[in-house]
């Protein structure tokens, strides 16, 4: 969950040229040395007559750099390399029991910049000058957080709490934990990725049948300082390398359709090569082509569902690892008023933590988080941390789901009624946020008695069989929630508000007809698959017995953009294909179609 | 300042609200590419039902470097290259087009589309046909939507007032060139930028008491190249370089004291040294002292005497929005001058003009300085006022009532439609007083008003305006500097803490004396069209009554502990 009471500092419009990687001892590193004196003095001193005083202070500084490529048509739009240094404050007053936080009124929404926040945080190693930023964004967070404590605790006397929601506390304590390693800092090789971006991109040249196509490549790395007033002491090196292709067409019927090929790794030398990208895309070019004129589907079914491949892996971490209905301890505020109550409702879903103890799933299938594994079968894990953003060093185990029975949630340092403590799930989000966020870091689902694939093709035929239907249907791929900018999409989705319900499932990319009757398969589009409900996950007819390790990243709990690189680093390793007996699948509902162009493409003439 | 979503709503400031970046060299193909495609679209739309009858692009290639510091600390330095497509599709005839007011609609989308799409910065021939292909059959749609609404809207509503038509023909269609300019070349070494933003900004640690001190130095070349169906074809650069800097220190009582600098010149060779920057930052360093301990000012309502820059910024709110053309047709502009044309509507002694050919005025350069506006019209200079009698709009290609042609006014920011808007605004009055004589007419008035004292508006940091008829019609200017005059001889006082606000009718007919001292406001004026740069030639002024009202204040006590390097208690 999203502090709402600290705020982002992020200055990427200016930055100097070649950033500093602190490559010194830590005892000699300024900027720990300017956060620590500066947090020691606060703590101290920091008080305002009749208010409560800070109890907690942390500090977090982000030192790093991006570099970021965008190619069209084999030309680059951009390509820029800036050195990024933001920072992140959280002051909480008041104690663990009871504090400032979890609390959400009006003055939530509108007070986000009251008071001097001077201008940033200095991009140069002067300790003076990292104090003061230091410094008046302290006093800044402290005014409102003791102020806002006053509120909650006045709204608190006025209405009438249960006995559990008064004995929560706002706030788990940690142990202290001091830990020190720096990036190796990595070249960002411009006109490697420069000319990889151009060479991928202009797979689309010839392509008159692909409206719009996008590649992005995006380098991040960055040491991460972590101070807090229990003692925690933490530089750690965060790093991430992804490849966006994004491409966008339009039936003659004017559906829009869309595929994406998306590649993330801790490190640019773990991302695919330049080849096999580019096998990868004209592999994408050839099923949107076949996408395009695939015939729609129409009317409605209901019976067994099938889930290969990346499909499985997004099923999974679309179910149960979003901000709502899934597998997040997420507290919901206390609400001042009703009229902070809509807002509080729009925001935040509940999770499944009232079924602890409970049957979720079919039996057999467990899942676990597995923080502290790095790779699967030679596959990087980007959602492997070692500690957490709020200090917290996560077990290497955390049971989630045990043999189909609902056991725990991910959860952070702020417990809900379910969980009582942090397992370390405080994730780092990509990019100039250095703030922290609930999600999944790396997830594990294991399934008793897997079936090879055969088999469960097999299985799917004979449900849909059983059913007395004339086909089953096997999902190939599902939209990744975040994908990077879709050309061409961004506007149509605002303005037919698609985005806007709170569905867990995106937008399904590749479905088809498997025929009972001879086993072929046919590609159709306008599909709409229902979220599967907790009843459609108790029947699960089976699952592959071959297992994937997939990479993605996971939206910011509480996040209203899809469209950037802002998401949690996360890893899903899932079985190949998971079998529903039953789901609703129909023809999609939307509300704005638009027509196709009148004119043909100007790449029509070119070929 | 509030957010206000309203249409009527303008402001100008010193500061650029929202910062476009840039880019490169004419690829001197790209100009028959856009032609070539722009062709094809315009032949092959004509078979549709709605056809376009105009269709303009613009490709806007920009390039900016920025360098910033705070405290002598640099906080970043880097540059930015960027193009831009933007498409204008026009459905139906010059009499009446899919722009055509939609009465009685609260948010018009499509006024509000802004579509800057990003592309390719080597201008390469696939990347950019396909672009063009996409946003034209984008724009074409919403065109032909908004058409089929707008006849709809005609024919339920009652007549209009003003039946002028939608779209101006052009009398002349204009072709020009510029060369491409280097970049690189005119930066230079972007380390003596970064000194230059450090020195500016450090000397404001040896007070305790500020909290923010920025400075800034831009660099912005942009190349627009525009071309119509109608055969206009134009390539120009702009270049604007600036210098500012922003400090702040808070008083006792919590309020944020700011005070701003700026530097304009088109290019950096003609930037102000930095021995003058120097001096300006120590004079700023007093002031804010002095505002330290400056009393606040009660609500008051009296004479008051602008100075050159300010009185440019209350001529531009109170007046320049006023006589932007377009307004004067849409029927919830409260139209203030529609009906006054050739009536007196200020002191006989004043002229007001619009010249975006001039560059330089008295040594300053002016940021309102353009060849051919946003719609490829060459600017003209309009004499608006003529010793006080109005003569005339500042016009886009919207015509209105008794005004059929564009004067080169339409403006816009990048990805924006153009609308009337103004460009280097100059006060010129035919009788001037001396400073002296300025001050002396004030105490007089002062007396005559039994007043104790009378104001002296030094600096300002902008002001905004409403010009609609839902909210009341006002300004407001916002000052940085203001010191009291006093009718008994006491040496002036510094004080804080005021706003001027005011009505713009009864404001105009207060004007009463101007002063033979200039000042120039080079700034930014955001409107419909977006962020537009501006300036204010003015001399000083002297206005029999003008109200100031208390500025919004900061409720925040200044920070609890000391600066750090200066806390003795650690």
């Amino acid at each position: 969950m999203k502090k709402i009471k600290s705020i982002i500092y992020a200055l990427l419009l200016f930055a100097c040229a070649n950033p500093s990687f602190a490559q010194v001892k830590p005892s000699d590193d300024v900027i720990l040395k300017a956060m620590k004196d500066e947090l020691a003095r606060n703590m101290i001193q920091l008080r305002v007559e009749n208010l409560a005083d800070p109890f907690f202070i942390s500090y977090t500084i982000r030192n790093g750099k991006t570099f970021e490529v965008k190619a069209k048509y084999g030309s680059i739009i951009m390509a820029d390399e800036f050195p990024l240094r933001s920072y992140n404050l959280r002051v909480m007053v008041g104690g663990y029991q009871s504090n400032d936080e979890n609390f959400f009124d009006l003055n939530s929404l509108y007070s986000s910049s009251p008071g001097i926040q001077g201008s940033g945080i200095p991009k140069e190693n002067d300790y003076d000058a990292l104090r003061r930023a230091l410094w008046l964004s302290t006093d800044n967070i402290y005014k409102r957080a003791a102020e806002q404590y006053e509120r909650k605790k006045a709204a608190i006397k006025l209405q009438s709490v249960s006995k559990e929601i008064a004995a929560l506390p706002d706030f788990t304590k940690a142990d202290p934990v001091k830990s020190y390693t720096y990036l190796q800092p990595f070249n960002n090789d411009r006109n490697r990725w420069e000319s990889t971006a151009k060479e991928i991109s202009a797979l689309f040249k010839n392509e008159p049948e692909i409206h719009d196509s996008e590649v992005r490549i995006y380098l991040f790395q960055a040491d991460e300082y972590q101070t807090n007033s229990e003692g925690t002491e933490i530089i750690k090196p965060l790093t991430l390398a992804s490849v966006q292709i994004n491409a966008f067409t339009q039936a003659d019927d004017g559906e829009e359709l869309f595929d994406h090929h998306l590649e993330y790794a801790f490190l640019p030398d773990d991302l695919p090569s330049k080849s096999e990208l580019i096998v990868k895309t004209k592999n994408l070019i050839e099923k949107l082509k076949r996408l395009r004129t695939a015939p729609v589907f129409d009317g409605s079914y209901s019976g067994p569902v099938l889930f290969e491949n990346e499909a499985a892996a997004e099923l999974i971490a679309q179910r149960f690892f979003r901000d709502y209905n899934g597998l997040l301890a997420i507290r919901k505020p206390f609400v001042a008023d009703q009229n902070a109550l809509s807002y509080v409702n729009q925001r935040y879903g509940e999770s499944l933590e009232g079924k602890i103890d409970k049957r979720i799933i079919t039996k057999g299938i467990s899942i676990s988080a597995l923080p502290l594994l790095k790779d699967y079968n030679g596959k990087k894990l980007i959602g492997f941390s070692e500690i957490d953003q709020e200090g917290v060093k996560p077990p290497s185990k955390v049971p989630l789901v045990d043999n189909g029975i609902l056991k725990n949630l991910l959860s952070n340092r702020i417990p809900t009624l379910a969980v009582a403590n942090s397992n370390g799930h405080s994730r780092p989000v990509a990019g100039s946020q250095s703030s922290g966020s609930l999600g999944a870091g790396v997830i594990d689902v294991s399934v008793e008695n897997g079936l090879t694939d055969t088999e469960l093709k097999k299985e799917l035929i004979q449900a849909a069989k059983d059913e007395g239907l004339e086909y089953g249907i096997i999902v190939r791929k599902i939209k990744s929630i975040i994908t990077g900018s879709i050309p061409g999409m961004d506007r149509i989705i605002f303005m037919t508000g698609q985005n806007q319900q709170k569905k867990n499932l995106e937008k399904a990319v590749y479905v088809y007809k498997l025929f009972v009757k001879d086993g072929h398969e046919e590609l159709i589009r306008s599909v709409e698959i229902d979220d599967p409900s907790i009843s459609s996950l108790k029947h699960i007819l089976g699952a592959s017995n071959k297992r994937m390790a997939y990479n993605c990243l996971m939206p910011v709990a509480i996040q209203f953009s899809p469209y950037n690189i802002n998401g949690i680093p996360s890893s899903f390793i899932t079985p190949t294909a998971i079998l529903f007996e039953d789901l609703e699948v129909r023809k999609e509902k939307r509300s704005y179609t638009p027509k196709p162009p009148s004119v043909n493409s100007p790449l029509l003439s070119a070929k | 300042m509030p957010a206000l979503k309203s249409s009527s709503f303008r402001f100008i400031f010193l500061i650029i609200t929202l910062l476009y970046s840039v880019q490169l060299f004419a690829q001197d193909n790209l100009m028959r590419i856009l032609k070539d495609e722009l062709q094809r679209e315009m032949s092959e739309l004509k078979k549709q039902e709605s056809p376009p009858y105009f269709i303009s692009i613009m490709v806007t290639d920009q390039k900016t470097y920025g360098a910033s510091a705070s405290f002598g600390i640099l906080n970043g330095s880097s540059k930015v290259s960027r193009s831009y497509l933007t498409v204008s599709v026009r459905v139906g005839s010059y009499s009446f087009d899919n722009t055509h007011e939609l009465r009685g609609d609260i948010f018009n989308p499509y006024q509000y589309d802004r579509s800057a799409v990003e592309i390719p910065t080597d201008f390469s021939e696939t990347a950019m046909r396909n672009a063009v292909w996409r946003e034209i059959n984008r724009k074409y749609r919403q065109a032909v939507e908004a058409y089929a609404k707008v006849k709809a809207n005609v024919a339920v509503k009652v007549k209009e007032e003003d039946l002028s038509a939608d779209f101006a023909a052009l009398n002349k269609i204009e072709n020009y060139y510029e060369k491409p300019l280097d970049f690189d070349a005119i930066i230079g070494n972007t380390i003596d930028w970064e000194n230059k933003v450090k020195k500016y900004s450090k000397p404001f640690l040896n007070e305790k008491n500020i909290y923010i001190a920025n400075s800034t130095l831009n660099f912005n070349l942009t190349r627009k190249y525009f071309l119509t169906s109608e055969g206009t074809s134009i390539v120009q650069n702009f270049t604007y370089t600036q210098g500012f800097v922003q400090s702040m220190i808070k008083s006792p009582d919590g309020m944020e004291l700011p005070l701003y600098k700026s530097y304009f010149s088109f290019l950096p060779q003609n930037m102000p040294d930095d021995n003058v920057v120097a001096a300006d930052v120590e004079r700023m360093i007093q002031k804010l002292r002095d505002l330290y301990n400056a009393p606040v000012v009660e609500p008051y309502t009296g004479p008051v005497i602008l100075s050159g820059s300010a009185a440019g910024v209350f001529f531009h709110e109170i007046f320049g929005h006023r006589v932007e053309g377009h307004r004067m047709k849409k029927s919830d502009d409260a139209q203030t001058f529609k009906k006054k044309v050739n009536e007196k509507v200020l002191l006989e002694d004043l002229n007001v003009v619009f010249d975006p050919n001039l560059k330089i005025y008295n040594n300053y350069q002016l940021n309102g300085y353009f060849l051919f506006d946003d719609e490829g019209v060459a600017s003209k200079k309009v004499t608006v006022v003529e010793s006080g009698i109005l003569k005339d709009f500042l016009m886009s290609r919207a015509p209105v009532e008794n005004f059929k042609y564009s004067n080169g006014h339409g403006r816009a920011m990048l990805g924006m439609s153009p609308v009337a808007r103004q460009s280097n605004l100059i006060v010129e009055p035919k009788k001037t007083s001396t400073a002296d004589e300025l001050r002396k007419k004030l105490i007089d008035e002062c007396k005559r008003q039994n007043k104790e004292f009378g104001l002296m508006i030094d600096e300002v940091v902008g002001g905004f305006t409403t010009t609609g008829r839902f909210m009341p019609n006002s300004f407001n200017v916002t000052p940085t500097l203001v010191y009291k005059i006093f009718v008994d001889g006491r040496p002036d006082q510094i004080v804080r803490g005021v706003d001027l606000v005011g009505t713009p009718l009864l404001i105009f007919s207060n004007i009463t004396n101007a002063g033979n001292e200039f000042g120039v406001f080079n700034g930014y004026c955001g409107a419909e069209s977006g962020s537009v740069p501006v300036s204010c030639v003015s001399p000083s002024l002297l206005v029999s009554q003008v109200e100031v009202q208390k500025k919004v204040k900061s409720q925040e006590k200044p920070p609890l502990l000391p600066r750090p390097d200066l806390d003795k208690a650690q």
